[in-house]
């Protein structure tokens, strides 16, 4: 961030050290694990809204930006334009107009243009070649009409007074604008002044029907909701419109700056419709041609991408949240899974680690056991050999006998009791050999044969005849049934019944099924029961670590499952695969 | 002292018929019971002075004998026998009314010793 | 921690059922074996054969048991050593008890391992089967590194800042250490709340309670 001047430095720092403050406590810092992986996944979703949300957010907004200037563009542009043309079309005809009055006021001279005849044969063909010429007046410099040909009585009129007169005195030509006339109709005078070489000067003054005008605008081929119309600076209406007035009226939306280019601007009309207006001042008169279509109708696509738009906004958004709330719940998820594999795995290590510093400290001192009754098995063994098969008369040799056979038998008891704990200790290595799985549970039944007596529990065991061999770790074997056996004990009351049945369960696997008619566990206790962190404070918790029977049956290649009904009882079944998945012996080997 | 009525009850036969014999060729007068049922049928039939009991039984459990046995016989003096190694067995024994406790495997020197303090001790 | 701590327990619980068993059929032994020597005591008179080799046997049984109750008492110790999670200890006893139960894999490597006691007796509040986790995974690292006929000796006393155990090697330096020992080590003594220090000049370390 060197590059960056230093206060924008300190801005971002500061929005980030805020950003993280909102957030929250970062989650690796927070022990408890639901809550943790709650943290996780409310940042998760948010930087993953803001990072996909704010982007399209911006982009749909310059979007739609972009696309307005555009459409505004599509739609004031013809309008424009069509409003220069017709303007144009509209000062052509005045120009042409302009310019016969013009050619006939200098090709007459004035003498010839007094003369009535004169005048009424010109005004004939001026009538015949344009279309729209009303009358014809010859008007001298004091401003009285001399000659006049028309439908009115204008001869001899004075106009020197009026405006105009003046105007084309001082501009050379006249147009005025429109005025009802004749029949009512709408009018337009155009007036021209002639100086001749001795410095007189006349005026001549023709009067022009604008029907023509709305013919002009016709031609325009507007929609049915568009007008356009001629107005002159104080906005009067020239030309009868559809909905701005007729001739004389004041146009309700005809209020624009002056300026000389034709324009586009947006407003509301007489009726609250919101309008565009075009409008384009005529060259050399006061015109403007006015064109107005309604908004609607033209932004009529507009208003249609707009609501499209927005609809394709909403749903994105809406596809966009819960993709990221399925992702973000998944990915999570996925995080807890292999946290959680790991912690189970790293436990493991850590526990056989440890469990075989206590395991091997059992077994070393159980293992000691075995010299002093080797020692005891070999001097009794003497005795008895001594006594029994003395040739001579013993006497009480029966009961010597008796007492010597108690030891013996003490002895061997004693070997079948410290045997599967010196299996325990062998937890590190996986070590496989062909074994009888009912035999394998007999040894562990052994060990818990007086619990089962002292709390008159009724074990009942059931081997599969012809049970195969399977290939497996005796020790680890050992460990999970005698796990899965001491949960079954917890579970019941004294008294209760503990039974374990093998089997085949098909080409590849044996089954062992231990169950009890026990407590039993609720369906959701029976979600969690293998879990490392699951603690349950009832009577399934006695210590006994499921989570790693669990990890043990599967580090053999096996399976195990639970059934359960609260109040009935509860089995756990052990599938284990016929054919080891290890190398046989391996220590570092493994699938 | 010779002629005491002792009473021992454990379900290791071996153990049991070994003790009794030791005992009785010390003099004691020793009967033997391998259960709590049967021991608290021959408190009244054996009269014994001192019980020798073993916590760990089938069936009716050690502390449950002694319990009976403190709330029928309150003079009976009674020695509890525990295969543990911990303290806990015991010090539960004493509080359940029990005289004193021995571990197994025991000195038979010690028991005969506390046996003979048991009948002494004045309750 | 609280899975491991159910092993511990679980591997306590079942380590107490062991002993409970042998103690039991220790006791039978004892008494039929002496239930033999008395009535051979009793026969003085009457001829009875064998009779020296007979006595001598049984007082071989007799000291077998006694060697067996007190393996018993060392596994019993250490099966309920999970029960607590801290308890004032006597670090003499824990040295004891320590050296008496790797004895055996002490003399498979032929060393010899002792204890020096301290005196007065010094004691430590801490979690005892960690300790003993602790301890015996010193002596394990040690025996890594001797060649027969060396000695550990294990030997509490008293430091500038609390009790200090010193487990020291002497003899011939010998095989290689297992790499996994140490980090092992210093793991198992963090969870203890130790702190650990290699000696100099010979294979040794010091302990810090």
């Amino acid at each position: 961030m060197e590059f960056l001047p230093g206060s924008i430095r300190r801005f971002t720092k500061a929005l980030l050290a805020g950003t993280r403050q909102w957030l929250g406590p970062f989650p690796a810092d927070v022990e408890e694990p639901a809550v943790r992986y709650r943290l996780l996944r409310r940042n998760l979703i948010i930087l993953m809204l803001l990072v996909t949300l704010v982007p399209f957010g911006l982009m749909a907004a310059f979007n739609y930006l972009q696309y307005r200037k555009a459409l505004t563009g599509e739609i004031f542009e013809p309008l424009r334009i069509m409003a220069n043309k017709t303007r144009h079309s509209f000062e052509l005809f005045l120009a042409e107009r302009l310019s016969a009055v013009n050619f006939i006021a200098s090709a007459y001279s004035f003498e010839e243009l007094s003369d009535e005849r004169v005048l009424k044969h010109i005004f004939r063909v001026m009538k015949h070649e344009f279309k729209g010429f009303v009358d014809l007046g010859l008007i001298d410099s004091n401003g009285l009409q001399l000659g006049y040909v028309g439908p009115y009585e204008l001869k001899g009129k004075d106009y020197r007074q009026q405006g105009w007169f003046h105007d084309v005195q001082v501009r050379g030509s006249y147009i005025s604008d429109v005025f009802l006339g004749y029949r009512k109709f709408p009018h337009i005078a155009i007036a021209v002044q002639h100086m001749d070489e001795s410095g007189k000067w006349w005026v001549l003054r023709a009067t022009i029907e604008t029907t023509i005008f709305d013919d002009l605008i016709a031609s325009m081929g507007l929609a049915p909701q568009s007008d356009a119309l001629l107005v002159n600076r104080e906005g009067i209406v020239q030309t009868n419109s559809k909905f701005f007035g007729k001739v004389l009226d004041k146009c309700p939306v005809c209020v624009f700056p002056a300026s000389r280019e034709a324009d586009v601007v947006e407003l509301v009309d007489q009726h609250g419709r919101q309008v565009l207006v075009a409008y384009s001042q005529l060259v050399n008169s006061d015109f403007v041609l006015v064109v107005v279509k309604p908004k609607a109708d033209v932004l009529k696509a507009w208003y249609t991408l707009k609501s499209e738009l927005f609809y394709l906004v909403l749903g994105s958004v809406i596809v966009i949240i819960l993709v990221v709330l399925r992702l973000t719940g998944q990915l999570v998820q996925r995080i807890r899974e292999s946290e959680r594999r790991r912690e189970l795995a790293f436990r493991e290590m850590e526990h056989s680690h440890k469990l075989s510093s206590i395991g091997r400290l059992a077994a070393g001192v159980a293992h000691e056991i075995n010299n002093p009754m080797a020692i005891i098995n070999e001097k009794a063994g003497l005795m008895k050999d001594l006594i029994e098969h003395g040739r001579e008369n013993f006497p009480r040799r029966d009961d010597f006998l008796t007492h010597i056979a108690a030891i013996l038998r003490s002895v061997e008891r004693c070997r079948s009791i410290t045997h599967p704990l010196l299996g325990f200790a062998r937890r590190m290595d996986v070590q496989v050999e062909l074994l009888d799985l009912n035999e394998v549970i007999g040894e562990v039944i052994k060990f818990l044969e007086n619990e089962s007596l002292y709390r008159g529990l009724e074990l009942k065991v059931a081997p599969a005849e012809n049970l195969p061999r399977i290939a497996s770790d005796r020790g680890q074997l050992q460990q999970v049934f005698l796990n899965v056996l001491n949960n079954a004990f917890a579970a019941v009351e004294d008294g209760g019944r503990v039974s374990i049945t093998t089997r085949e369960e098909d080409e590849d696997r044996v089954a062992v099924a231990i169950q009890d008619n026990g407590v039993g566990m609720s369906r959701e206790i029976m979600e969690h029961i293998f879990e490392p962190f699951f603690t349950t404070k009832k009577v399934y918790g006695t210590g006994l670590g499921l989570s790693i029977t669990y990890g043990i049956v599967k580090k053999l290649g096996g399976d195990i499952k639970v059934e359960s009904e609260l109040n009935a009882g509860t089995t756990f079944t052990v599938f284990l695969p016929k054919k080891s998945v290890w190398e046989a012996g391996g220590l570092d080997g493994g699938p | 002292m010779a002629g005491l009525r002792v009473l021992l009850v454990d379900d290791e036969m071996d153990f049991v018929s070994a003790l009794a014999e030791r005992l009785s060729l010390r003099g004691f007068q020793v009967a033997t019971a391998c259960e709590g049922e049967e021991a608290l049928r021959l408190v009244p039939l054996e009269r014994p002075q001192v019980v020798v009991l073993d916590v760990r039984m089938p069936g009716l459990s050690g502390f449950e004998v002694l319990k009976r046995l403190r709330t029928d016989w309150p003079e009976l003096p009674v020695l509890l026998l525990t295969g543990f190694g911990s303290t806990q067995d015991g010090v539960e024994g004493l509080r359940l009314g029990a005289l004193d406790y021995l571990v197994k495997p025991v000195d038979i020197e010690a028991m005969i010793e506390k046996i003979n303090q048991a009948v002494r001790t004045d309750r | 921690m609280a899975g491991e701590q159910r092993e511990a327990a679980f591997m306590g619980r079942i380590t107490a059922g062991v002993t409970h068993e042998v103690r039991n059929v220790l006791a039978i032994i004892r008494e039929s074996a002496g239930l033999v020597q008395d009535l051979i005591g009793l026969a003085g008179g009457e001829g009875l054969p064998h009779r020296d080799k007979l006595t001598k046997a049984l007082t071989t049984i007799q000291g077998q048991v006694n060697r067996g109750v007190e393996l018993m008492n060392n596994l019993n110790q250490l099966a309920h050593c999970p029960d607590q999670s801290r308890a004032s200890l006597d670090l003499n006893q824990e040295a004891a008890r320590i050296a008496f139960l790797l004895q055996r894999f002490a003399r498979q490597k032929e060393l010899v391992l002792e204890v020096r006691p301290s005196q007065p007796p010094l004691s430590a509040s801490l979690n005892p089967l960690q300790l003993q986790m602790v301890l015996a995974g010193a002596v394990d690292w040690l025996m890594g590194q001797l060649a027969p006929g060396g000695v550990i000796s294990l030997g509490p006393s008293q430091g500038g800042s609390g009790p200090v155990v010193e487990v020291l090697g002497q003899g011939q330096a010998a095989g290689s250490e297992n790499p996994a020992a140490w980090p092992d080590l210093e793991r198992a003594a963090a969870q203890l709340g130790a702190g650990l220090k290699r000696l100099e000049g010979g294979p040794g370390l010091r302990l810090l309670l």
